[in-house]
């Protein structure tokens, strides 16, 4: 019985599958009766299916073109942002902050007695500007030039010079600027640096001024001697 | 018997009567499939005439060489080869075989039982 019942189940589903696929074979062809003014309006119809499309897909184009110009000024945006961003990093533009002036000058009592000031070693001025970096500071300049990255402190014929510019007017002034002005201050003071200094007959003063710093924008060109731009895209 | 038959009758008035459709692109591989199922049904009975009917082996035969048939021709498509075909002929050809020992035996059954008739006259 149970055999038969299978049996007949599969016969059932051949049926089926017969009956679909002879129906899919043989679907009757609908043939055209309609007469002119039927054709017509359904021409109209469609005709206006056809406007209704096209002024949809006219709408969604205007939408395209209108993300791609955003998409356009977001992407100018952003790299114009980036740019500033770089130069204010470079030290290429103004910059105002709360800060800190470190002023150094002969003492005074050794030119009361007579004795010939020397100028300020090189050497000191660059162990005092790390020193303000590792204590905080952000950006620093002397004597009106802003020190960045590439700036250079050395000697040349005799004088202390930084990028060229002589920093032999006493009292040098450099003024940092951090976003905690008075640790900076404190941390300088307590620092060996002084000592150092004052072996070479010079006194730091560091005033925490109440208003707010400007320093000026780094001057010269950089010369970027071991990079180069690359042209065309690469691969990111 | 009959009642086998009478599914076949169920199913083909079912398949008439229900509104199922199926897209144009298929036809191809449901007429295989059909060749196939009436290759295994023809078998089955081929299979019980000769008394070596087995159940399972009918029903898994049935599906499987369906699904069989409808893989080698969708295979057959994206290959660029008519591989339907094959199953076509295979499928032809083992229907006509079956068809022809079903006629034999059934042929053989009525030539005995008409001696046997002729005996007992």
């Amino acid at each position: 019985m149970k055999k038969k019942l299978s049996f007949s189940l599969v016969t059932l589903i051949a049926g089926f599958m017969l009956a679909i696929q002879f129906n899919l074979v043989n679907q009757p062809v609908v043939s055209d009766t309609r007469d002119m003014w039927e054709l017509k309006n359904d021409l109209l119809k469609e005709q206006q299916t056809q406007a209704e499309l096209i002024e949809g897909i006219s709408k969604l184009e205007g939408k395209i073109a209108s993300y791609e110009t955003k998409k356009n000024e977001s992407k100018e945006e952003v790299l114009r942002d980036t740019l500033t961003e770089l130069k204010t990093d470079a030290g290429l533009t103004e910059i105002r902050g709360n800060g800190v002036i470190v002023s150094i000058q002969p003492i005074k009592a050794d030119i009361l007695l007579g004795e010939k000031v020397e100028y300020i070693s090189p050497v000191l001025i660059i162990r005092l500007i790390n020193e303000m970096y590792r204590y905080g500071a952000d950006e620093i300049s002397i004597s009106g030039q802003r020190y960045i990255s590439t700036s250079v402190i050395r000697d040349i014929n005799g004088q202390p010079k930084m990028d060229g510019y002589p920093l032999v007017h006493y009292p040098v002034e450099m003024q940092a600027i951090t976003v905690n002005p008075k640790k900076l201050k404190q941390r300088i003071e307590g620092s060996e640096l002084m000592d150092d200094f004052f072996i070479d007959n010079f006194e730091v003063q560091i005033k925490v001024p109440s208003g707010k710093l400007t320093l000026p924008a780094y001057q010269n060109a950089i010369n970027v001697e071991h990079m180069e731009p690359i042209m065309d895209g690469g691969e990111s | 018997m009959w009642l086998s038959v009478f599914g076949l009758l169920i199913g083909i008035t079912l398949g008439f009567l229900v509104d199922f459709d199926i897209p144009h692109e298929y036809s191809n591989y449901l007429s295989i499939a059909v060749l196939a199922a009436f290759d295994t049904l023809f078998g089955g009975i081929r299979a019980h005439l000769q008394n070596l009917y087995d159940e399972v082996v009918f029903v898994t035969g049935f599906f499987f060489n369906i699904i069989l048939a409808a893989g080698l021709a969708f295979l057959g498509v994206h290959l660029g080869v008519d591989l339907y075909l094959a199953a076509i002929f295979v499928f032809g050809v083992r229907l006509f075989q079956n068809i022809a020992l079903i006629r034999r035996i059934l042929i053989e059954k009525w030539s005995i039982s008409r001696k046997k008739q002729k005996k007992n006259l």
